[in-house]
């Protein structure tokens, strides 16, 4: 057995892409896994770490920027690594990736799940042996986590995870991510296993070891898009799928960690300047070497540093850069080609190669992207991030902010532009989730003593649990709310377009519904919205208004009559029709068209007995009176309502 | 008198409710186990561990007998036996309470029904480095271990109580125990508690040894509060959730305290507080102890050493070579008393074991002397043989009698020709000639007649049954 283990050559396929607009605009003409990290691209970490490993067979998966990746890797040569590149353009997802990778059938044995952004000094081979030897007891095991302790640092939300694992075997058990004060464990399995660890020390490095049966089953599972999804869906549904996850935990010395969005890129950043990750170091870099100082400092070659400059611990400084006078740096990585100008301040930042920072300049957390520039007597604060080329003018301010220099709305400098999310409403990505307005540079350090105290405060009325729920109230719309409306927009302009189903769409729609746990009352809710705004054909606009009316009006009524099934399937009980009629009045409000022809919805629902004449008349009396122009529109079908009613009445008599 | 560290009660009035077959005319603390009563053990394990003087509560009922058979046992302790009212419904705190009067410090607690080996110098350490308020003794569940032979009496499937223990592995600190019956399909944790500790073990086969060290103040408590009637089932579970209390910090003691003061001057007598947190007052010393100290007891956030929390419970695991077990159901009092012989050493600390006492009329050539044990003034007569038995004291067994794994209390008469195996033979009960029994329990003053067949049954006077 061991001898066989010897022979096989180990694979590690490496995701390149991020699927997410973590690191925009910095990344909008590179990769994100060539962003520098340390003054050396990611990518370089990552091969590095596989090659340190023992990993013999690399595969890529590019889908952005693909070119870039592979013409980086064949400049260069990595001993010991054999690396082929995979290419699928238009993944959008991990489980895209995974799903393609099965289409394709490449993966024949184990792997290791790598990112493209990852910094590791693991030896993985005897985190693939032990996977291996789980397997052979456990047949079901697809996966083994790599997990690092992390004590009880602070987390961000998408970080913040409570496992509860087998302390015997290691075998995931229960997995929790959301924002609920508790944790719940099924009781059942508290009394299958004697002893049971549930841990929130832990720091999921998004590394892991995967079977050969991992591909598969994400194209059985089409809804799983990412590893966590993919750990949920296993964890929930283990008796259908009867595959189990495993856990590995490193050692204290043992160095794992994926850049994935800012505050971590920042992490990772002062982990390598601190040699955690060593033998990945700066001074360890065989291609350019930098010599090491006390209070680690780095520098490289054919640096002019002016005599007054002050460099005062954990910084790095890149070949050809020049510091003027009094200037000041502190944690901070300075590229190559860099000119900074005298009695500037640099704290906490990040400049890639060819900045220029005119004189009398603060910089204190913030980005600077490849060959921006700052004019004089500027101060770039507070997690600001500066896109490549952006020139900000001479005593600008700028403070949590996302430059580019390409044009948008607002202006803020000669080149300098406020970076607006152009797919914002996509939420395939995770970009709600992990937006980098909420992840500034070094901003997570929220202060939570407060949730702490609440947490306390709860603890002597223990029985109710009620205050989750109140907890959720407070909150304007769960991301996982935002996700499976547009999940459901997705089905249904499919299913409308290659006319599927509708048995099918709402079997779409309810596996969408548990992926991303929404209530019924909010999948009525969605569903309805969701039919009622679904993007009209473009030669609408085109048309006049009476003739533009007509056509929506005539879309919309097709529309309807062909999702009818679903909204059948929906809008069953009294509650799911206030829901609905809940629905008909936000898209009457935002949508101008539609609140033209609103009455007519609601003829066609109360005709094809969808609502019920009470419901209607209920929700009527109490609409507020922002919906003034959807009253008066309605009134007269709500009078002709009460009359038939009246008639019906006088008949029975 | 000098104060003691600790003081020790043995909490020895329980009915023995699991185990009504031999417990109806016996109490459960002076069953014999090896030809001792059964509160003995704990007993001797106080008096080997440096106890002088120990506090025993029995029932009323029993109290002289009680103290009458432990003077006969050798032991060097100072014995206190105080008596409970035997018909009102006295749970273990109910116990505590009534001899709180008598309780001048921290106390170590033990019920009559442990039986075990431990190490009490490392529990007692343990409890003394946190200066925890209360120390909890759990061991991992050893019933494989009775699985050999079946329980004398009707097949029944026991349903054993199972708890749910969570200890943060990294400190001990206990941070939940509730019963499995208290939830319905889902635990619910809370979170903040998970991040507070980072790691929690949760634990659902350790039982609760029933020994604890506790704090004076909680004994206060207790005494407040009437309403609490058991240790294990009410005071403990609101102990361990009373860590998460938001008056759980020692700034906010402190910062109290002036307040406290002022409305007790005005107030004294009216007040009657019925909270933890009014009892526990961490003293001056081990205030600025902690203050000044560098030990911190967890690592990964920069809160003070417990997070300041002054109300701490704390769980010991034994080691896993120290055996333990609760006498408390048939099954575990026949298993203990098949294994008592082989575990004599490790269980009493190697005490002289008088297996077949001196003033004995043994004429059998087969009693196996390494399996069996004699009480006093008991007569084995000729042409018996047994086998892994303890007959008690004052007994007659007939010649042509086979017995073999039971257990024979004492004054019993086994008339000729009988053959008994895996039985318990309660008190006074008599056994005419040719019976033969197999996996029957016999209660007290019972008498079975000639040559009757009997196996797996409760045998007794159904009226005796009736008054428990």
């Amino acid at each position: 057995m061991s001898g066989d283990l010897m022979k096989a050559t180990t694979v590690a396929v490496v995701i390149t892409d991020t699927f997410n607009k973590n690191f925009a605009p910095v990344c909008s003409d590179i990769a994100p896994c060539l962003m520098p990290l340390v003054n050396r691209p990611l990518l370089d970490y990552t091969l590095e770490s596989l090659s340190f490993a023992g990993i013999q067979e690399v595969i890529l998966f590019c889908s952005t920027f693909a070119d870039q990746i592979k013409q980086h890797v064949k400049n260069k040569s990595w001993p010991g690594l054999s690396i082929s590149t995979v290419i699928s353009e238009g993944c959008y997802s991990l489980g895209n990736a995974m799903r393609d990778l099965d289409a394709k059938g490449i993966i024949k044995s184990d792997f290791l799940l790598f990112t493209g952004a990852a910094v590791s000094n693991v030896k993985f081979q005897k985190i693939l042996n032990k996977h291996k030897y789980i397997q052979s007891v456990d047949k079901g095991a697809v996966m083994t986590l790599i997990l690092k302790e992390a004590g009880k640092r602070r987390k961000t939300n998408a970080e913040n995870v409570i496992l509860a694992i087998d302390s015997k075997t290691g075998r995931v058990l229960c997995q929790d991510k959301s924002t609920t004060k508790r944790f719940n464990i099924p009781l059942e399995i508290v009394l299958q296993y004697p002893s049971i660890d549930i841990r929130n020390d832990l720091l999921d490095t998004n590394i892991c070891v995967c079977s050969a049966a991992v591909p598969p089953l994400f194209s059985d599972n089409f809804d799983f898009q990412t590893l966590d999804d993919f750990v949920r869906g296993l964890l929930i549904n283990e008796e259908i799928l009867a595959s189990s996850v495993y856990s590995h935990v490193l050692l204290g010395d043992e160095y794992t960690a994926c850049v994935n969005s800012w505050s971590s890129y920042q992490q990772v950043s002062a982990d390598v300047i601190n040699r955690w990750v060593h033998p990945q170091v700066p001074d360890n870099n065989v291609q350019a070497p930098y010599t090491y100082r006390r209070n680690n400092i780095y520098l490289q070659q054919n640096i002019s540093l002016s005599k007054d400059c002050k460099l005062l611990q954990d910084t790095i400084i890149g070949a050809g850069s020049q510091i003027g006078n009094n200037t000041v740096i502190k944690n901070s990585v300075i590229g190559c080609q860099c000119k900074i100008g005298s009695n500037v301040t640099i704290k906490n930042s990040f400049l890639f190669d060819g900045c220029i920072v005119k004189d009398n300049c603060t910089i204190s957390y913030a980005v600077l992207g490849s060959v921006s520039q700052v004019g004089e007597s500027s101060s770039v604060l507070d997690g600001c991030i500066l896109g490549p080329h952006v020139v900000l003018d001479s005593k600008t301010c700028v403070k949590s902010m996302l430059l580019q220099a390409s044009e948008s709305k607002d202006k803020v400098g000669s080149q300098a532009y406020i970076y607006e999310n152009k797919d914002a409403d996509d939420s395939d990505s995770d970009y709600e989730e992990d937006s980098p307005n909420e992840e500034y540079l070094g901003l997570c350090l929220s202060d939570d003593d407060n949730e702490e105290k609440d947490g306390v405060a709860g603890s002597e009325s223990d029985t109710s649990l009620s205050d989750d729920e109140d907890h959720h109230a407070q909150t304007p719309l769960p991301d996982d709310t935002n996700l499976f409306y547009s999940e459901v927009v997705d089905s249904l302009v499919r299913g409308f377009e290659d006319k599927l189903l509708c048995d099918n769409l709402i079997l779409e729609i309810n596996s969408s519904r548990y992926a991303y746990n929404v209530s019924v009352g909010e999948v009525n809710f969605h569903v309805v919205r969701a039919l009622l705004t679904l993007p009209e054909n473009e030669d609408l606009e085109k048309l006049e208004n009476v003739q533009k009316l007509g056509k929506y009006l005539q879309q919309l009524k097709s529309r309807l009559i062909y999702f009818l099934p679903i909204l059948k399937n929906y809008v069953r009980n009294e509650d799911a029709q206030a829901d609905c009629l809940q629905a008909i009045e936000e898209v009457a409000s935002s949508n101008e068209l539609f609140g033209k022809v609103a009455v007519k919805v609601f003829v066609f629902l109360y005709e094809k007995d969808i609502l019920a004449e009470e419901e209607i008349m209920k929700w009527y009396h109490n609409l507020s009176d922002e919906s003034e122009s959807l009253k008066k529109q309605l009134m007269p079908f709500i009078k002709w309502m009460q009359e038939a009613e009246e008639e019906s009445d006088s008949d029975s008599e | 008198m000098v104060l003691l560290e600790y003081q020790a009660v043995v909490l020895a009035g329980g009915k023995g409710s699991r185990m009504t077959e031999i417990t109806a005319r016996k109490a459960k603390c002076l069953l014999p186990v090896g030809n001792y009563p059964m509160v003995w053990y704990s007993l001797q394990m106080l008096e080997h561990f440096g106890f002088q003087e120990v506090i025993v509560v029995v029932q009323e009922a029993v109290k002289s007998e009680t103290e009458a058979i432990l003077e006969d046992c050798g032991l060097k302790l100072r014995l206190d036996v105080f008596g409970i009212p035997v018909n009102e419904d006295w749970g273990t705190a109910d116990s505590l309470r009534h001899i709180a009067d008598f309780i001048k410090s921290d106390v170590l607690v033990i019920s009559c029904d442990l039986i075990t080996s431990i190490d009490l110098h490392a529990v007692l350490n343990a409890h003394r480095k946190y200066n925890a308020t209360l120390t909890a003794v759990f061991f991992p569940s050893q019933e494989e271990n009775f699985a050999s032979l079946p329980t004398p009496g009707p097949k029944s499937k026991s349903k054993t109580e199972q708890d749910i223990v969570g200890i943060s592995n990294s400190t001990s600190r206990l941070l939940l125990l509730a019963s499995v019956s208290d939830y319905e399909e889902v635990l619910p944790m809370r979170k903040d508690i998970i991040k507070k500790h980072g790691r929690i073990g949760l634990h659902s086969t350790l039982l609760d040894a029933h020994l604890y060290i506790m704090k004076k103040c909680l004994l206060d408590f207790l005494v407040q509060n009437k309403s609490i009637s058991t240790v294990k089932g009410e005071l403990l579970p609101h102990i361990v959730k009373k860590q998460f209390s938001a008056q759980n910090s020692l700034s906010v003691e402190s910062k109290n305290k002036d307040q406290m003061e002022v409305i007790r001057d005005s107030s004294e007598k009216e007040k009657e507080s019925k909270d933890i947190f009014d009892f526990i007052h961490p003293d001056e010393l081990s205030q600025k102890i902690q203050a000044m100290s560098t030990f911190n007891d967890h690592f990964g956030d920069s809160k003070p050493v417990y997070h300041n929390d002054i109300l701490r419970c704390y769980a010991y695991i034994p080691p896993s070579d120290q055996y333990a077990v609760r006498v408390n159901t048939l099954s575990q009092y026949c298993s203990i008393n098949r294994q008592i012989i082989s575990r004599w050493n490790e269980l009493t600390n190697k005490k002289e074991m008088k297996l077949i006492s001196a003033n004995n009329e043994i004429l059998s050539t087969q009693l196996d002397e390494f399996t069996c044990a004699v009480g006093s003034y008991s007569k084995v007569s000729e042409k018996t043989s047994i086998k892994t038995t303890l007959i008690g004291s004052k007994c007659k067994i007939n010649p042509k009698t086979r017995i073999t794994d039971s257990i024979i209390m004492n004054n019993v008469t086994i008339g000729e020709g009988c053959v008994i195996s895996n039985c318990v033979i309660g008190d006074d009960a008599v056994l005419e000639d040719g019976c033969q029994l197999k996996d029957c329990v016999v209660g007290s003053q019972h008498v079975i007649h000639k040559n009757a067949k009997h196996s797996n049954q409760s045998l007794m006077d159904i009226d005796r049954l009736m008054e428990i």
